[in-house]
């Protein structure tokens, strides 16, 4: 419950700050857009309509994410503003352990991450919703109104476009840029290719990456003309029923890797980029001295472009665990940004004077390195 | 010639110069093949196409014999002889097969669906079948053209209304020659119930995949004869024995027919009748020129021309040109023909007025042509060889490739080793059996919904398909969540459940959102509802409903003995009942699904039984472990279980107001109310999960556990505590802990494990530090990353 008060005062706050207010607009505009395109669409009886007119659902929510990775910025600046303070002001209260273990410990990044996959994921499931309903429509065979048609689906291309285009959205920014790309913008760049390969001019204006969601807009678009214009000319449901079930795949092929990469880092698993490098420099802090092996060795993303680590750390019993530490540290720093290393030995209560004779029987090397932890004595 | 200059960089034959004469001859053969096909087809309105194809592959064989000399040499054994007889029976079939559905869809649709090579069909083939998914350049453009190819398929079955031809042309009236034939085919066609001419097209495009396969296994055949030319001659003789006493008894049964179709005509067309009545000796001498055309166009010089543009010029390139070269001249000369054989219909060219209609031109074929020319000219594109993947060089310095592929299983193999996995464990077996009964309910009814004509059970089906799929999902997620953990799944998939969990939450909240839409949209104007039958079923399914719910109080005072296997044993009796109680459905929705379109609610009695069967395990599955209540994967599948069971309610409450207080607006309101409920109940399940994804530090994590830590001897604070739930059960946790100059890290650790064990937080990385740390970090002038909490612990100290 605390969550959602504070996520309604941090909309009024949104409403009440300058930058955001447009968005607040876009957001008033889109929805009254949504409401008409929706009654439009309800009218008309056509599904094909239906599915390309979701796409105005998901600018909803796509305007939602923009909001809360707003949010999440704003939360995360006064955060530090507030540590800062606090490390200033009551400096020794540090050591009385603040009743603050925040429901959140990681912080409020992860919410953008949540926000992108649900909102990709509740437009697959629409996607799916619509292709159950456009076959049981055909069963019914009802009469499509086509003058609704192209003023609607262009009226939901305007919207869209500007939404896409003009809200800013730093976490579909990511997503977009990071994810694998759909289907359908490797055919399209397949398709841009070879036209290139005839005219070579071009090259500049089509080879880059296209915006998935536009893509997806511009393509619905078309398919919606086509279908307006096949159902003028008289060639019934069925046309209406195949543009439907292409709107939604389309849809499909658009969000699924968006929804898979959001969902990837949901289920903490290491970002497919960062493996060969976190490999590289685990493989370096193996080799340091004192290392015997890693295990457990958990680097997820946080969210997008934060990885967390964890990783327990076998050395051996003579070593400087915190040089040890130090130098684990160092290396795997630079890959993840917040870490934990767990540094163990096997039997270290075992008795020190046998490992003490040890060493000076096998190991003379050893006593070059300052360890001088290595004679604690430990009381059992 | 669009992409001449590319095939010639990327292909090893000859550059196109050098074989520019061929090309053209190539082309010129292909031209005349069409005006061939179209000669063919005119002739096809007048006589049998059994009696044509004789004379036709009669005087080819002649030919042959003179040209090529086929059984100079040969001597076959018996088996090889055998062997050619089946492919020669095969061929004949094929022939007659394409010249039947010339006759059904006209030369151009001919040409576009028969002409294409095998490479092309191969090629879709191994994209639509092929296994292994290589995500390259090549496999995209593959796909496009298979795409293409199936557009244009459909264009031509479904978007290509010749309307004209099919008014006219009612069964048997179309042309009396291929009565035998034609009956059946029409009896065949009406049983589907599609219209002649889409049947033609299932006909071509059947005589062309068994050309491809009758081909691609007749390729040793080929070799064991000598020489593709050689077999052509004498398997094209072959056939022309096959087809002699075929011919003959057509001619005779043909003879008998026309009589009696001729005189009926005269009765009913008098004008006509002085052109009908002249005799099949006349017909035969004007017959003579266009079967020579024929064979010399189709079968003879085609067939060269072809062979010596496969060696010449590439295979692929000869049948790229082969096929875009026929497609468009095909258009070209329907174009022209159409207008010609209007004319040559009016002054009986061939002896006899025939009352057909062209087959004309439309927008779909337009449309299918380009299609078509796409697809062809993308699958026949080469596909870069992939030489396996570098993994490094030898010591030589030579690179080293991968040759291997992944090994693909055998479907039956996967199925037998997923299906151990289901059964193995508990929540999945459940979701599995629940899978299976709701599966088969549902395919009872599509199949009786199919059987009666009933849209309403039909889209009944559907919906639960659509209801399946949340199981499927939860089915899904429960076996991935016993996956061990990877490289990069690190934790295991125990989160699998949770996202999942969440995943079919969003799915109840889309159902919901869309109950809503519809129903405001009834709200608005509420349609009229036969509540005659509804009523009855949905009490029936209430009933089942209660069933459901006794059966659970059984299975719960048994001590749950027989595990998974006796839940779905002891269960047929309602199943039952259901498939009778569909009965009723069917009648309902027959009564009143054209009046109102009742969305979510109404199609639940179908399958309430199955549902509450299922909540009856999960249920019987709470008494029976406890760990399973917090698995959000159960959680939802539960959920939308309860959801549909609900919609039941919402049925009956909603029918009995229209009946007895005859409210049509109570349908709409109990939709509202439904979908409000189902949304509000998904709440509390969405608000879990995201929670749990979002790493809240779960609540039972006190504060004295930290208290204690920092407690410890020689533990001065800690920082960076996250503790989070991985799964329902899981607790992780990672800590740092600063601690004195003088004390023992391993003694802290072991201290603060047990501490943490105690609090049920199995995964632990403690990270502890001393002042020590720091200086050797500044030392290696590392990155601090978050240390700097720690940092101001030991300046501040």
């Amino acid at each position: 419950m605390g969550k959602s008060t504070s996520f309604l005062s941090s909309i009024f706050y949104l409403i009440r700050s300058s930058h955001s207010r447009s968005t607040v607009i876009i957001t008033i505009a889109c929805l009254i857009a949504c409401v008409i395109i929706f009654t439009m669409a309800g009218q008309a009886n056509s599904m094909a309509l239906q599915a390309f007119c979701s796409l105005c659902i998901f600018d909803l929510l796509f305007i939602g994410t923009a909001l809360l990775s707003a949010w999440v910025f704003e939360n995360n600046n006064t955060r530090v503003h507030q540590r800062n303070q606090n490390s200033l002001d009551n400096s020794t209260l540090l050591f009385i352990p603040t009743q603050t273990i925040s429901t959140f410990s990681y912080g409020t990044a992860r919410f953008e991450v949540l926000a992108v996959f649900t909102s990709t994921m509740l437009s697959i499931l629409g996607a799916f919703f619509i292709l159950k309903e456009s076959i049981e429509k055909y069963l019914e065979n009802e009469t499509i109104h086509t003058e609704y048609l192209l003023f609607a689906s262009i009226l939901t291309f305007i919207v869209h476009m500007f939404v896409i285009y003009f809200v800013r959205n730093q976490a579909f920014d990511h997503v977009i840029a990071a994810s694998a790309s759909s289907w359908l913008q490797e055919h399209v760049s397949d398709i841009f290719q070879n036209i290139c390969h005839y005219i070579p001019g071009l090259s500049r204006l089509l080879l880059p990456r296209i915006n998935p969601l536009a893509l997806l807009c511009w393509c619905g678009l078309t398919i919606l003309f086509s279908d307006s214009f096949l159902l003028r000319m008289g060639y019934g449901n069925f046309v209406d029923t195949l543009a439907s079930l292409l709107m939604a795949f389309m849809t499909f092929g658009t969000m699924v890797p968006m929804a898979i990469y959001s969902g990837k880092i949901l289920l903490q698993t290491t970002p497919a980029p960062m493996i060969g490098q976190l490999d590289k420099c685990l493989h370096e802090a193996s080799r340091l001295d004192g290392v015997l092996e890693f295990r457990h060795e958990h680097f997820w993303a946080l969210s997008f472009g934060t990885l967390v680590g964890s990783v327990h750390v076998r050395c051996r019993r003579d070593a400087d665990e915190q040089l040890v530490l130090a130098h684990v540290w160092s290396k795997l720093a630079n890959v993840a940004q917040i870490l934990t290393i767990h540094i163990f030995k096997d039997d270290w209560l075992r008795p020190q004077s046998h490992t003490y004779t040890q060493n000076q029987t096998t190991n003379p090397v050893i006593s070059n390195n300052p360890s001088t932890y290595n004679n604690f004595v430990v009381i059992t | 010639m669009l992409d001449s200059d590319d095939f010639s960089k990327t292909s090893k034959s000859r550059p196109l110069a050098d074989v520019l004469h061929i090309l053209i001859l190539l082309i010129i053969i292909k031209l005349l093949k069409t005006v061939g096909l179209f000669i063919t087809y005119d002739l096809l309105k007048s006589y049998h196409l059994v009696f044509i194809l004789f004379l036709a592959t009669l005087f080819t064989s002649i030919c042959l014999l003179f040209i090529q000399k086929p059984f100079s040499t040969f001597r076959p054994n018996k088996t090889l002889f055998y062997r050619l007889i089946k492919y020669t029976i095969c061929l004949t079939i094929i022939r007659l097969l394409w010249l039947f559905g010339l006759t059904l869809c006209g030369p151009l649709r001919t040409i576009l669906l028969f002409e294409h090579s095998d490479i092309v069909i191969l090629a879709c083939f191994q994209v639509v079948f092929s296994s292994s998914f290589i995500n390259q350049q090549g496999q995209t453009s593959r796909i496009r053209g298979v795409v293409f190819f199936a557009l244009a398929v459909l264009a031509i079955f479904a978007f290509d209304n010749d309307d004209s031809r099919q008014s006219v042309d009612h069964p048997e009236g179309h042309s009396s020659h291929h009565r035998f034939f034609a009956h059946i085919f029409y009896r065949l066609t009406s049983f589907i119930g599609v219209a002649d001419h889409t049947g033609g097209v299932i006909l071509l495009l059947l005589a062309l995949f068994a050309r491809c396969t009758m081909n691609s296994w007749s390729k040793k055949l080929v070799l064991d004869i000598g020489g593709p030319k050689k077999f052509y001659a004498i398997t094209t003789c072959l056939s022309t024995v096959c087809l002699i006493p075929m011919s003959f008894i057509m001619l005779l049964i043909n003879n008998l027919f026309l009589d009696s179709v001729d005189s009926i005509r005269s009765t009913i067309e008098p004008t006509l009748s002085p052109s009908t009545t002249t005799s099949i000796f006349d017909n035969m001498t004007s017959l003579i020129i266009p079967i020579i055309l024929i064979s010399i166009f189709i079968f003879v010089s085609d067939f060269y021309v072809e062979q010596i543009a496969i060696v010449k010029l590439d295979r692929i390139r000869a049948y790229r040109y082969g096929t875009l070269t026929m497609i468009f001249a095909g258009l070209i000369a329907s174009l022209v023909w159409v207008k010609t054989a209007a004319v040559a219909n009016s002054n009986a060219w061939f002896g006899r007025t025939i009352n057909v209609e062209e087959h004309e031109l439309s927008g779909g074929v337009v449309f299918a042509v380009v299609m078509f020319a796409f697809a062809t000219d993308l699958l026949l594109s080469p596909l870069k060889q992939r030489s396996g993947a570098f993994i490094g060089y030898s010591q030589e310095g030579v690179p080293l490739f991968n040759l291997t592929h992944q090994k693909s299983q055998s479907l039956l193999l996967i199925l037998k080793s997923s299906l151990r996995d289901v059964l193995a464990e508990y929540d999945s077996r459940q979701i599995f059996y629940f899978l299976c009964i709701n599966l088969s309910f549902t395919f009872v009814e599509l199949l009786y919904g199919a059987w009666t004509n009933s849209l309403g059970l039909l889209s009944d089906g559907f919906h639960m398909l659509f209801d399946c799929t949340a199981l499927v999902v939860g089915l899904y997620a429960a076996l991935m969540s016993r996956w061990k953990p990877t490289r990069v799944f690190s934790y295991g998939y125990g989160r699998v459940e949770v996202l999942s969990g969440f995943v079919n939450g969003l799915f109840l909240v889309v159902v919901a959102f869309f109950v809503f839409y519809e129903a405001i949209g009834r709200l608005v104007e509420p349609p009229e509802i036969n509540t005659n039958r509804l009523l009855i079923v949905s009490v029936a399914g209430f009933a089942v409903n209660m069933i459901g719910i006794f059966s659970f109080s059984h299975a719960h005072a048994h001590a749950h003995g027989g595990g998974g296997g006796s839940c779905a044993m002891s269960h047929p009796t309602p199943a039952k009942e259901q498939h009778g109680h569909s009965h009723d459905a069917h009648d309902h929705s027959h009564s009143h699904s054209h009046s109102h379109s009742h969305g979510h609610s109404h199609d639940d009695s179908g399958h309430d039984h199955g549902h509450s069967h299922g909540s009856s395990e999960k249920a019987n599955q709470h008494g029976h472990s406890h760990s399973m209540r917090d698995n959000a994967n159960m959680k939802g599948v539960f959920l939308h279980v309860l959801a549909d069971t609900l919609g039941s309610v919402g049925v009956i409450i909603s029918s009995l107001l229209i009946q007895f207080f005859g409210w049509n607006i109570s349908d709409p309101i109990c939709s509202i109310f439904i979908s409000v409920m189902i949304f509000l109940s998904v709440l509390p399940l969405l608000k879990d999960s995201a929670m749990t994804l979002l790493l809240q530090t779960p609540s039972n994590i006190q504060y004295e556990i930290l208290d204690r830590i920092l407690k410890l001897d020689q533990v001065q604070s800690y920082s960076d505590e996250h503790f989070w739930n991985l799964t329902s059960s899981t607790i992780v946790g990672t800590i740092h802990i600063q601690i004195a100059n003088d004390a023992d890290e391993q003694r802290v650790t072991a201290q603060v494990q047990a501490i943490l064990k105690e609090a049920q937080i199995q995964n632990v990385a403690i990270q502890v530090e001393k002042q020590v740390f720091l200086s050797h970090l500044n030392g290696l002038n590392s990155a601090l990353g978050q240390l700097a909490s720690s940092q101001r612990t030991f300046s501040h100290r």
